[in-house]
């Protein structure tokens, strides 16, 4: 049997598209993991400050970044990523490609997400652990660094791990503005060869063995905080 | 070394919990302070060491203010004053020894020989080396706040500050955390400031008992003149109060 026919037989595609879903899983992972890093930043560094006592007493600096986190949280991602590729060239005059409109509004939004998780993971340890470290004469620095963030990171880590889950998923919106990715490659097969299931279940099935991996990563990453605990 | 309140003030919110205060505790002496839940005592020994900020007045450590001094000087200050707390504070994710090798490792700097050998001595000194690699959750109370103990005694504090250290203890578990409190009482010549009502304990220990309330020093003296012959009506009441159901 040829390999055509091997994998027509398998998933009514050729091997060049298979190819070409392939290549569109290694974008969207790209895409993904740029977006994740930017965003696990920025994220962290919003809710870093939304978490501190001196940003929530002066209350504009509270505001400026419940604008960026509300906005995020509260408005779908396709609405985002249409305005960053279509509106801010208008609005701005600067000219927003296809590559910077998706990973930066995946970035954005992701930010948006993990800053609420930074902050919550945060403010869950009770003060009295600061108290603790400073009175051993600690600096800020290395109290958060020895006994906050290690604390932190075991409530922070779940729900961080479901919003990059979520990510990945999400790219498929950014195939909307042009962006090639899977979800992209997947309508294309579908739209020239008239036949649109199987590009379609093939694209899903590389989403799944995207995202399997993480989602046991998390359930496993989770056991081990409970038996710690 | 010595402890001076000078006319402090000290509010949460609109809730004054410390008026005018002034207080000199010399450097080496024993002092118990007592008094009704709310009168401020938690709160004059969070001050000390700056973990609690004053409105007004000045708290002299060592002859140096806490309240005016670099955040890098007072961090030097805060490793010669120890303090223990209530509920223990101890960090979850780290063992007996991880806790309190902690700050010998991070902010002294030790070596690891050194590190180890100070936090085994301390350990010792409190009875449970044999728990050094468990986790603070597989102790007891009464374990777990002899090893907060350890924790603030390895730093080789200057000036030690206990605060209500059996309150969160079942009764039972009390007595071991006490016997090793009044052997350190016995044994070292640094200042002690305790918060208690453990009137028997206070008894024996202290050099000088300071009754509060409302903020306000109402009598002190030696434990054997204010927690026998009190001057104020007040303190006798209180006294009375804490004491009837040894009876």
């Amino acid at each position: 049997m040829e390999l055509t026919d091997l994998t027509r037989w398998l998933f009514h595609l050729s091997p060049y598209d298979i190819l070409l879903l392939l290549k569109g899983a290694l974008t969207t992972i790209a895409l993904s993991v740029g977006a994740i890093g930017i965003g696990s930043i920025l994220g962290a560094v919003v809710g870093w400050i939304r978490s501190l006592r001196l940003v929530k007493r002066i209350r504009p600096l509270w505001w400026l970044t419940s604008i960026y986190v509300d906005t995020m949280r509260g408005t779908p991602l396709l609405l985002q990523v249409y305005f960053v590729y279509y509106a801010v060239p208008v609005l701005t005059g600067i000219n927003t490609s296809v590559f910077f409109a998706g990973i930066a509004t995946l970035a954005l939004f992701q930010g948006g997400y993990v800053s609420e998780a930074v902050r919550s993971g945060l403010e869950a340890i009770e003060r009295t652990q600061w108290w603790a470290g400073e009175s051993l004469g600690m600096s800020y620095l290395q109290t958060m660094r020895y006994i906050i963030l290690p604390q932190a990171m075991r409530i922070i880590i779940p729900p961080f791990i479901g919003i990059c889950l979520g990510v990945i998923k999400d790219t498929s919106l950014v195939s909307t503005i042009g962006f090639i990715e899977l979800s992209f490659r997947a309508k294309s097969i579908g739209a020239r060869t008239l036949d649109t299931l199987p590009p379609w279940l093939f694209a899903a099935g590389l989403y799944f063995i995207i995202c399997y991996p993480i989602s046991r990563f998390s359930q496993q990453i989770e056991a081990r905080l409970r038996k710690k605990q | 070394m010595k402890v001076e309140f000078k006319k402090v003030n000290k509010s949460y919110d609109h809730l004054q919990v410390l008026r005018n205060l002034d207080l000199v505790i010399e450097s080496g002496e024993k002092v118990v302070l007592i008094g009704p839940s709310g009168c401020g005592k938690s709160t004059t020994l969070f001050c000390i060491n700056a973990l609690e900020p004053i409105q007004s007045g000045e708290i002299l450590v060592g002859g140096t203010s806490t309240v005016s001094c670099s955040r890098k000087t007072l961090r030097k200050m805060r490793q010669k004053i120890g303090i223990v707390f209530q509920q223990f504070n101890l960090f979850p994710h780290y063992t007996v020894s991880e806790n309190v090798e902690l700050a010998l490792k991070v902010v002294l700097h030790l070596s690891p020989q050194e590190t180890h050998q100070r936090a085994q001595k301390v350990l010792g000194e409190v009875g449970l080396l044999d728990k050094i690699n468990n986790y603070v959750s597989q102790l007891s109370g009464g374990q777990q706040q002899r090893v907060a103990i350890a924790r603030a005694l390895v730093m080789e504090p200057e000036i030690l500050l206990l605060d209500e250290i059996t309150s969160a203890l079942d009764p039972e578990l009390t007595g071991e955390v006490l016997d090793v409190m009044e052997k350190l009482a016995k044994e070292r010549a640094i200042t002690m400031i305790f918060v208690t009502h453990e009137i028997l304990f206070s008894r024996k220990v202290a050099d000088r008992v300071i009754f509060m309330e409302d903020g306000m020093i109402i009598e002190q003296g030696h434990p054997e003149q204010v927690l026998k012959n009190p001057a104020e009506e007040r303190t006798r009441q209180f006294l009375h109060k804490v004491t009837q159901h040894l009876a």
